[in-house]
């Protein structure tokens, strides 16, 4: 009996681990030694051990130069836009007004899309021929006549950024308008009674309150953006000439429609690299407001 | 009597002559009537070789008839030399030889044709009591989903005429069919012995392939139209036999080119009459151009990415008179007419006679653009006729042959959904059997007609073209009887190397690159028979 209860814990967890293993070590582990190869996907008599010759090979290929600049900048512009308008939206919302049980799930609405689908409508929002956007734009003589947003190399990321924007937004909205709601009232009077003003009241009590949720925020949606696939790959596939390559579609093409798949992989790897960086940065960020 | 030489040495067998007695002369005559009722029952031109059946006789005959019958699968003249060798107790054997090889009619019953091939394959012929393929299970390696699945109800009707058990269960996606073959290819596997393929694949896993030179019969050479026929040979042998195809053809606004004002507004502009679609390249520019009402409506469109810019480039530069590889697979896309044609479509581009989206477009949208009457003309695919059909100009356009090259040529890059039999297959008399039961004319007869899939074979597809002409739209049959030339002489599959897949990924963005102004079409080029070399280098192409 006592044998038994000594073993009990490891038996219980036996399945958990044993999923893990397979699941996530076991893959892990291949897909890092494949990233040290040279396997070509369909090509037999490929996949010899290369060292780091992938990851060298990457770090000087201008393709992934280009898919890791749009990503960086993707993440930047499309993560502040969407913390501060969430903020924004979230302080309007925080309080209870009527009809605000009917705005709240509205405004959600997008983030309960699939990416493919914000993607698709997106690129008819922006179709040169069709889109309401250039409609919009030439009836207010914005612009004299249509753009091809989604091929002109210098804009072509515009409309992507304004995808993610308007379907991540939502989720920073849900998560401020959380940490408004956690902010304490009394705090609030009683800066009220010292003769704080609005301003003062947000900086000082409201802001510093949701500060570890903001950080948090920003860490999931970080990581989120360097992922980003899907809508790019519905809106422009990465094109024109790699002009909107980002990290996910360069993955995507070089390992399974270049069939590179020891080089696709040293990719992702530093695509995880990059994630990891970034979260391990923000929870340091969360670390320090918390303390 | 000599028959006519064949490939198959089973359809040369002979057998030795004797003298013929009274009595077995009667029954030989008997026989040869006997063949001749066969005929008029049922389809068995190409027959190498009948069922045995066991006679009790004491004498030798030898006779020689020549038969002209029509039945019911084929039409057949042969002369026929029968001896039939007999003991008291001996099994009579019969051997017939063609002199002219039969042609299967596509409307032929689907029973009778397999037991014909199987006869031809094996050199026995299946009965209701004899079952050549009894005890042996084929495993098929299946393309599946939709349209492809209709081919497969041959299937049962095979495994009750032969005996054969086919386990046909495995059923994949394209990519996962290749990837799957890949893994069987490797590992040098049995475990399938027939599998779906397709002529822009094929090369990539040439060695899985059993050569099946010897199983194709003069009929088979003259029945598959020409150049698909072609595409399925790789270094010498026949790989793959073809199924249905896909090639591009002109799709363009007949009311448009056939306006009256347009046609003298055209004429006045560029000197010379407009006469339907464009016969050449500079037409095809000029009509481009001038068919260009921004954004109202556009001369043109293309695909402008992955590999259908690719492959759009790639028959442009064969018009143009060149290649994308030379004999020993160097990348010759960067001559003189690669850069003609690439030239060619960013000038298309540039001139703004195709919408500024095309860098961005795939098959989808330039046929709704087509389909919403936003374009005049464009290469399309066959499938998207039902559709265009139906659309706001479905009563507005015509059909009509690409325009010709700089090289006077026409080259039309198409593919081909093919079967190939396993070379490690165990089961190989009846996995040849079975793949040519599914190529046959009227199996691919029956899956034209029943989800219009354009058929590799000469025949079934006249079959449908008279099923279409019965149609009030004569572009109904237009369009089949366009295929068929294409398929016949300017069919261009894609380079045969297992590498086609990675050339197009290091094509395509490059190309964009010219012909959104970012580069000259030679520097564009350049670039791409640089990485392509590479490419082919990784793949041991270069020893």
């Amino acid at each position: 009996m006592t044998g038994y209860r000594k073993y009990l814990p490891f038996l219980l967890f036996a399945p958990s681990i044993a999923i893990i293993l397979f699941v996530i070590i076991i893959p892990l582990i291949n897909s890092l030694y494949l990233s040290l190869t040279d396997y070509v996907l369909l090509q037999p008599g490929s996949g010899k051990f290369i060292g780091l010759g992938n990851y060298v090979k990457i770090i000087f290929d201008p393709i992934f130069h280009q898919a890791f600049k749009n990503t960086l900048l993707l993440m930047i512009v499309a993560v502040n836009l969407e913390l501060w308008i969430g903020l924004g939206v979230a302080l309007l919302l925080y309080r209870e007004f009527r009809g605000r049980s009917i705005v709240i799930p509205l405004l959600i609405t997008p983030m309960t899309l699939a990416p493919i689908v914000v993607g698709l409508q997106f690129k008819w929002l922006f179709n040169e021929i069709y889109g309401v956007v250039n409609y919009i734009l030439t009836s207010l003589g914005i612009i004299n006549e249509p753009l091809a947003w989604l091929v002109q190399p210098n804009i072509a990321l515009i409309p992507i950024l304004i995808a993610e924007i308007w379907q991540w937004t939502p989720f920073m909205i849900m998560v401020m308008i959380a940490g408004l709601q956690s902010v304490p009232k009394d705090l609030m009077e009683a800066a009220e009674l010292d003769g704080a003003n609005a301003f003062q009241r947000f900086r000082y009590i409201t802001f510093n309150h949701i500060k570890p949720i903001l950080w948090v925020a920003l860490t999931i949606r970080s990581i989120d953006v360097v992922r980003i696939f899907d809508v790019v790959q519905i809106m422009t596939g990465g094109g024109p000439a790699y002009a909107t390559e980002v990290l996910g579609t360069f993955i995507y093409r070089t390992a399974l429609l270049d069939r590179q798949f020891g080089y696709g992989l040293a990719g992702a790897y530093i695509a995880m690299l990059v994630s990891i960086l970034f979260a391990w940065y923000l929870f340091r960020q969360v670390k320090k407001v918390v303390e | 009597m000599k028959g006519k030489e064949n490939a198959n040495p089973v359809l040369n067998r002979k057998i030795s002559r004797r003298k013929a007695l009274s009595t077995g002369a009667k029954i030989g005559l008997a026989a040869i009537g006997g063949l001749v009722v066969g005929a008029v029952g049922g389809y068995f031109g190409g027959m190498a070789a009948a069922p045995t059946v066991t006679k009790t006789l004491e004498k030798t005959v030898e006779k020689t008839k020549t038969v002209t019958q029509t039945a019911a699968a084929s039409t057949i003249t042969q002369t026929v030399t029968k001896t039939v060798t007999t003991t008291a107790t001996s099994t009579v054997a019969t051997t017939y030889t063609a002199t002219t090889t039969p042609t299967v009619s596509p409307t032929a019953p689907m029973e009778e044709v397999i037991a014909d091939i199987v006869a031809e394959v094996t050199g026995k012929r299946p009965t209701d009591t004899y079952k050549p393929f009894k005890g042996i299970t084929l495993r098929a390696l299946l393309i599946g989903g939709g349209a492809y699945e209709k081919l497969y109800e041959i299937i049962p009707i095979f495994e009750k005429v032969t005996g054969a058990t086919v386990d046909s269960t495995t059923r994949l996606s394209h990519f996962e069919l290749n990837k799957k073959i890949v893994i069987e290819a490797a590992s040098k596997s049995d475990k399938f012995d027939i599998f779906s393929d397709h002529t822009s694949f094929f090369a990539g896993w040439a060695d899985y392939h059993l050569p099946l030179n010897d199983y194709i019969t003069s009929a088979d050479k003259s029945d598959f139209l020409g150049k698909v026929f072609e595409a399925c040979e790789f270094e010498g042998d026949i790989l793959i036999l073809p199924r249905h195809s896909d090639s591009r053809l002109v799709y363009y606004r007949k009311d448009l080119f056939e306006d009256e004002t347009m046609k003298a507004k055209f004429k006045q502009q560029y000197g010379y009459e407009l006469e339907g679609p464009p016969k050449d390249w500079d037409q095809w520019f000029d009509m481009a151009k001038f068919f260009t009402n921004a954004p109202e409506i556009y001369g043109f469109v293309f695909t402008g990415k992955e590999e259908a810019l690719t492959g759009t480039i790639y028959e442009a530069t064969v018009a143009a008179g060149g290649n994308f590889f030379d004999e020993d697979w160097n990348p010759i896309m960067n001559d003189e007419p690669g850069v003609m044609a690439l030239t060619h479509y960013a000038k298309l581009y540039q001139e703004k006679t195709t919408p500024p989206g095309v860098p961005n477009y795939l098959w989808d949208e330039v046929n709704s653009l087509f389909r919403a009457g936003k374009v005049a003309f464009l290469f399309d695919w066959p499938g998207w006729y039902a559709l265009v059909k139906e659309s706001d100009v479905g009563d507005k356009f015509d059909l009509a042959m690409y325009p010709k090259g700089p090289a006077n040529k026409i080259a039309v890059w198409s593919g081909s959904h093919a079967f190939g039999v396993n070379r490690y297959s165990k089961n190989q008399e009846a996995a040849i059997a079975l793949v040519k039961v599914l190529t046959s004319a009227p199996a691919l007869y029956f899956e034209a007609k029943n989800t219009g899939a354009i058929p590799t074979r000469r025949s079934s597809l006249e079959q449908y073209i008279k099923d279409a002409e019965k149609s009030p739209d004569p572009r109904d049959a237009k369009r089949l009887r366009l295929l068929m030339e294409i398929m016949d002489k300017y069919y261009l599959p894609v380079p045969k190397t297992g590498q086609w897949s990675r050339i197009s990924d290091a094509f395509w963005p490059e190309a964009q690159k010219a012909i959104l102004g970012q580069k000259s079409p030679k520097e564009a080029l350049d670039t791409i028979a640089e990485k392509v070399r590479q490419i082919m280098k990784e793949a041991g192409y270069y020893g």
